[in-house]
């Protein structure tokens, strides 16, 4: 700690403000969980300029201005001043390259038995550097021609505890082949990831090691979870889709046959904006195209035995989307209605297993389907991903089968 | 872009009653903290209604900005370095920042940004003014008048026992028009278009319509392909939308029949070549003609002609490049992300240099 303040003292950077110059001037090095961060070498009597954790709120941290003359004190009471104002006088701001930046931090002032408080309207970033400078002279009616102290501050948040950085755990589809219109990747983080620079960090390259030209659909929102542990990349829609200029002039993305792999460079970073350091890639082949929706009544499955609770296993005659097989199949038994029960979905995406929380009882059960149940080519139980209008016939957007049932015996 | 579209309706509604009502505005606000968990898209309503799309929040909200005063026409709009500015504000660096839309105040001027300070999902959403002065300030929300409508996401009866859904809507973009707020949506799991309309003020009772669309190639291979951008426009008196979908098409949609339940056929109009990412995109009158001004990844600024709109026949078959509506590329404007119309003649767009840096600058509208 103490080799770090040094270096932090040696570091600071400061401006002259009136005659005299700095009366007092700080460096802190101080973790948010250290009891008192705050300090200062201001001599006794004189302004005082000290960044704390607040009582009230245990790891936020504010600022403090104390030692201030009565006149001053008088005279900041009287005074009915707007943030622009008070920034002035107690300007706290982001050290960047050991240089405060132009802005100063948003938040609120308050006076109270006569210490000046600046809260920040958000916390202090880990890692980060920050300078709160007192410039006597900003106070209204204060004698400008005279001696104005000014106090400089510096503190150091801590940066956070090396954690494990995180890392792939899954990408789905698993299976490493995919039809050729494949629509969509899942990417499972072990840790909450950034957020709007990720287009940046995935590619796919075909066997020949050659960048495939912007293959995933580029969204200023990207598609991440609620917890920023899961990205879901589309595969671009206008060269998947038939007739389209994209891929009249590109052709299709993946093609038929070749082995592509796709990476998540070493350079992803995590919430905290470090990389996650490896890279990760993932191989796999292109089969056939796939237009035909997924049809329930194609599936395998049979009643598992009463008073046990085995396991209903469903078998389906292709891979299917990986989140939307947690969230589309659901087992009604009777009048009891939805069953409880732990869903598992076995690597390949081709089964879905369902233990249920109680032993079966006998009777008639429902396997109840969301239409929107995809599959990996984005065909779904309602609708094929495209609708050929001049083939009725052939592919309509009739839904199919949205309910099987199975009677325990 | 040369094919037709579809519209076609589902039944699903996943809008719930609106959060707050007061009975002392016109507007249904109430003064408070709406609570955004983000800010993303951004477009006004009338008299100063900001309204902020909040997909982590599966909500929109309306907040009265207060700002009606009328600003300065004309003249320049320059701030750069403006991500460095708000970044600063907030205690963070540039990195550390992201700004996700832009909209105009069409009364004021003022220009208002959506950020988000941080890029994890802890991210804290942001609203920023900026104006011609170069004035950048952090607008309050903790007490502010505001009315918000969640959209209740499809039930996921799965969740509980798989843990918590992993299911979110990104709001892509959202428009006001003539009492109703335009929603465009994007599913990280299904992929469908999905398309609400909202009446304003927000009412308890939705009786909001969740449109479905789709749009063709060739005119026979319908598809239900998202929505990226859309803008309200008029042609002869009638209101349409401009729709830029995920797969480029551009997309022509009557406003009139957009019913709840309603079967709509839209009309591509344009196909604007490929790897044309539709970013954001204005609408104006110039000389007595109506232009679309569309900022995009590959060609920059394109300005095209929607005069000839309501008289093109539907772009049904492959056709050269430029069939359909006519346009041509804004020279000189290279990295625009963000665009809004800036008074009659004038646009305020964001770009990103080739530091990274962000500037916002108007133009004289082409």
């Amino acid at each position: 700690m103490l080799n770090a303040q040094k270096r932090s003292c040696q570091n600071i950077r400061y401006r002259p403000i009136g005659r005299r110059s700095i009366v007092g001037l700080v460096a802190i090095l101080a973790a948010l969980s250290g009891t008192h961060p705050g300090a200062s070498i201001a001599r006794g009597g004189e302004p005082k300029v000290v960044f704390v954790v607040d009582r009230d709120k245990p790891g936020r941290v504010v600022v403090e201005l104390s030692g201030l003359d009565r006149d001053s004190v008088d005279r900041l009471k009287s005074a009915d001043l707007d943030f622009d104002a008070w920034r002035r006088i107690l300007r706290v701001t982001l050290v960047s390259d050991d240089t405060p930046v132009d802005s100063a931090i948003v938040g609120g002032y308050t006076l109270v038995k006569d210490v000046v408080r600046f809260t920040p309207r958000y916390p202090l970033a880990q890692g980060s550097s920050y300078r709160a400078v007192f410039h006597a002279e900003a106070i209204p009616g204060a004698n400008r021609s005279g001696e104005t102290p000014t106090v400089a501050v510096d503190y150091r948040v801590a940066s956070r505890d090396p954690k494990p950085r995180p890392r792939v755990v899954a990408v789905y589809p698993s299976n490493d082949l995919v039809p050729e219109n494949l629509l969509k990747l899942y990417v499972h983080f072990s840790a909450p990831m950034s957020q709007g620079r990720i287009y940046k960090h995935v590619k796919l390259i075909d066997d020949a090691g050659k960048r495939i030209d912007s293959p995933f659909l580029e969204l200023g929102e990207e598609l991440w979870n609620g917890d920023g542990t899961r990205l879901t990349l589309l595969f671009d829609p206008g060269r998947i889709k038939r007739g389209l200029r994209p891929r009249e002039e590109d052709g299709p993305i993946l093609v038929e046959g070749k082995t592509y792999t796709f990476i998540i460079d070493a350079n992803t970073d995590d919430q905290y904006g470090e990389p996650i350091a490896v890279e990760f890639r993932k191989t796999f082949k292109a089969g056939p195209p796939d237009g035909d929706q997924p049809d329930p009544a194609r599936w395998i499955f049979k009643a598992p035995k009463f008073a046990t609770r085995e396991a209903l296993a469903i078998e389906f005659s292709e891979p299917l989307d990986r989140s939307l097989l947690e969230r589309c199949l659901r087992i009604e038994g009777g009048s009891r209605g939805g069953v409880a029960g732990l869903i598992e979905i076995p690597s390949g995406e081709k089964r879905w297993m369902f233990y249920p929380a109680e032993p079966w009882r006998r009777g008639e059960y429902t396997i109840r389907i969301e239409g929107k149940l995809e599959d990996l080519a984005g065909n779904s139980v309602d609708r094929p991903f495209e609708i050929d209008r001049e083939e009725p016939e052939d592919d309509t957007a009739t839904a199919k089968t949205k309910m099987l049932k199975f009677i325990v015996k | 872009m040369t094919r037709r579209i579809q519209f076609a309706a589902i039944a699903a509604v996943f809008l719930t009653g609106s959060v707050a009502l007061a009975k002392d505005s016109g507007e249904g606000l109430v003064t408070g903290d709406p609570g955004l968990k983000s800010a993303g898209a951004l477009a006004f309503g009338p008299n100063g209604i900001l309204f902020i799309g909040d997909s982590q929040g599966s909500a929109l909200v309306a907040i009265d900005t207060g700002d009606q005063s009328p600003g300065p026409v004309g003249g320049t709009f320059q701030i750069e370095g403006i991500d460095g500015k708000i970044a600063g504000a907030l205690g963070v660096k540039p990195r550390d920042l992201l700004i996700n839309d832009l909209a105009v105040n069409p009364i004021s001027g003022k220009a208002y940004l959506s950020v988000s300070r941080g890029r994890g999902p802890d991210a804290a959403p942001v609203l920023v003014r900026a104006d011609r002065s170069g004035k950048v300030e952090i607008v309050a929300l903790e007490k502010i008048p505001f009315a918000k409508v969640e959209l209740a996401n499809p039930p996921d009866p799965n969740a509980k026992q798989m843990g918590q859904s992993l299911r979110t809507d990104a709001i892509t973009d959202i428009a006001y028009l003539d009492g109703k707020l335009y929603v465009a949506r994007l599913s990280n799991e299904e992929f469908s278009s999905k398309f609400l309309m909202i009446p304003f003020p927000f009412k308890k009772s939705a009786d909001e319509a969740s449109v479905e669309i789709y749009h063709g190639s060739h005119g026979r291979l319908e598809t239900k392909s998202p929505i990226r951008t859309f803008v309200p426009f008029e042609i002869k008196g009638e209101s349409y939308l401009m729709a830029a979908y995920t797969c480029t098409p551009l997309v022509k949609v009557p406003v009139a029949a957009l019913k709840p339940g309603s079967h709509v056929k839209g009309t591509t109009i344009a196909e604007l070549g490929n790897r044309n990412r539709p970013l954001d995109m204005i609408t104006y009158t110039k000389g007595g003609k109506t232009y679309l001004l569309l900022a995009n990844s590959s060609r920059g600024v394109m300005k095209v002609e929607t005069e000839d709109a309501d008289k093109l026949a539907p772009i049904t078959s492959r056709v050269p490049d430029k069939q359909g509506l006519t346009y041509e590329t804004i020279g000189g404007l290279k990295g625009v992300v963000q665009l809004d119309k800036l008074g009659d003649n004038q646009a305020l767009i964001l770009t990103q240099a080739a530091d990274g840096a962000f500037n916002l600058q108007s133009i004289d509208l082409p």
